[in-house]
């Protein structure tokens, strides 16, 4: 944080300035976050979770715009688009075909233990 | 002034030396719609370079959140400024045939840094227009976010909630950023001492640590702020592309050209490096097969960084999706409406390509597609979509395979014990 207040009369401080956004701004937001996280393979609730969470700024300011509603269906229309592909499990210290009781964004694939 | 050609600008320009090209070009493609400003790329450049006495407030990488973040504060709405000062409301583009590769952008007609330098400053030795950041602009890498927040009187503990923060309808984005190794860059132009060069085999631009004299020009020069001063060498330094992992001379390298620490270490996966090759006339030749090539010439949805500057900087941006597109316009050019629409709805070779992002840390010199079975059709935001599980296999310098990915996003599951080791 800076050291001091901000001075008023300073014309280059930060000092409670709002760039209004595009009235869709906060529902493109919502489903560029949850695409991104579908291709990197996250299932449904965790994608929920990250929007729910303060921590992550940008999700989270999307999710107070736009509600739990509008926003679940999102994630879902996302997931079962992108995330149809099969999840690997790969380099699994389990064998083959065993649960390995993590969530998936889609039903998996064990292939087992990999030297890479 | 000699004239050299700009291809982002889509014409020549003014520029205080002749035209010269490396071989190849260092090169990065962020996605600044999968960053989440974890800071994990400047730490690792931080923990890699910058760690020493004297570089306290030294970040050759940051990530700033956009629009009112800015390392050094404020440092584009500078810049900004100072070109619209100088070429009052012509700052523009006229549109031209977007399948040139010579002019893709279309033409700039403003004033670049260099030329609007003739017309505003003096005395005549003054190449470059620019500012000297002040020191307490230097002091935050991402004013009011690089610390953590709690709620006022409460100290060592976050804030949970957050709800009781005011809400506004704004927008906001990650913006990560390291030295663009500019093809024509303003510090190289601005060196009185010519202290600062650009290497022939991979386009790098590095100072001359024996030949700095610290007059600070590069630092003044410099439309990104990318080289800094440091106070008590009395010479300034800036990002040096972590040439020994690009070069392949670094031992973890064994050989092979490896990405920069800060693209290793994205944990967001936004971020490629490479090298691209160049024409004679410094224009990007053709190599299909790159992905860098065909992110920025191919499927065209990344875009430099501020390219009416007019030092054709090799950093390329995806441009966020949801952000205004007048600031969009402003910041990455008139491509932008076509990149986010090309994004939006991605065909199976760009799916394909981004699943090259940080699959390895080894530089990818060439890609090739398998195509798989069709596993969805239907709609996405009432457009008709469709996936393909295709296979895209990366190769390295000498033709040997780096690595095979597919669409179907790969988990990898740790045993029970020993999870950290390698």
């Amino acid at each position: 944080m800076p050291y001091n207040d901000p001075e008023p009369e300073d014309p280059m401080a930060l000092n409670g300035v709002a760039f209004e956004a595009t009235p869709d701004a906060a529902l493109e937001a919502a489903y560029t976050f949850a695409e991104e996280l579908a291709r990197l393979g996250q299932p449904e609730n965790s994608i929920l979770y990250l929007f729910q969470s303060p921590q992550y700024q940008g999700p989270y300011s999307a999710f107070q715009a736009l509600g739990i509603d509008t926003v679940t269906q999102v994630i879902k229309e996302c997931c079962t688009a992108i995330a149809s592909c099969r999840a690997a499990l790969r380099d699994c210290h389990l064998a083959p075909g065993k649960d390995p009781g993590c969530e998936t964004a889609a039903p998996w694939r064990c292939e087992g233990p990999q030297s890479h | 002034m000699p004239n050299v050609y700009n291809w982002q600008l889509g014409r020549d320009m003014g520029y205080p030396y002749e035209a010269e090209y490396p071989k190849r070009q260092f090169a990065f493609v962020f996605n600044t719609n999968r960053c989440i400003g974890c800071q994990t790329c400047t730490m690792a450049c931080k923990s890699t370079w910058t760690f020493s006495k004297g570089q306290e407030n030294m970040w050759w990488a940051n990530v700033e959140t956009k629009p009112y973040g800015g390392y050094p504060q404020h440092w584009d709405v500078k810049i900004l400024k100072l070109l619209q000062q100088a070429n009052p409301d012509a700052q523009t583009w006229t549109p031209g045939d977007a399948s040139n590769p010579r002019q893709p952008y279309g033409t700039f007609d403003g004033k670049t840094v260099f030329e609007a330098a003739e017309k505003m400053l003096s005395p005549d030795s003054a190449r470059v227009l620019g500012y000297l950041p002040k020191d307490e602009e230097w002091i935050n890498p991402n004013i009011y976010e690089d610390n953590p927040s709690g709620k006022t009187g409460i100290k060592g503990q976050y804030d949970t909630s957050g709800t009781s923060l005011p809400e506004h309808k704004t927008w906001f984005f990650y913006l990560a950023r390291i030295c663009n190794h500019c093809q024509y860059p303003a510090c190289v132009a601005a060196c009185p001492r010519k202290a600062v060069y650009k290497r022939p085999e991979d386009g790098i631009v590095l100072v001359n640590q024996q030949e700095c004299r610290g007059y600070r020009k590069c630092v003044e020069a410099c439309p990104y702020k990318k080289t800094m001063y440091r106070g008590n060498t009395r010479i300034s330094e800036k990002c040096v592309g972590c040439y020994p992992r690009v070069e392949g001379s670094d031992p973890e390298s064994k050989g092979l050209p490896m990405e920069t620490r800060c693209m290793a270490a994205c944990i967001g996966q936004i971020r490629m490096q490479g090298t691209v090759l160049l024409n004679e006339d410094g224009t990007w030749a053709e190599d299909r097969n790159h992905p860098l090539y065909y992110l920025v010439h191919v499927a065209k949805v990344a875009l430099p960084l501020y390219p009416q500057f007019g030092t054709e900087p090799n950093g390329y941006y995806i441009p966020p999706r949801w952000v205004p597109r007048p600031y969009l316009h402003q910041m990455f050019g008139p491509g932008v409406d076509a990149a986010i629409e090309r994004y939006m709805y991605p065909d199976r070779e760009l799916l394909a390509v981004l699943q090259l992002f940080r699959r390895s840390n080894r530089i990818i010199y060439r890609y090739k597609m398998e195509e798989g079975p069709k596993v969805y059709e239907g709609t996405l935001r009432g457009k008709p979509f469709e996936m393909y599980d295709d296979t895209v296999i990366a190769y390295g310098p000498n033709g040997e395979e780096l690595f095979r990915t597919k669409i179907e996003e790969p988990i990898y599951v740790r045993p029970a014990v020993h999870q950290n080791s390698i």
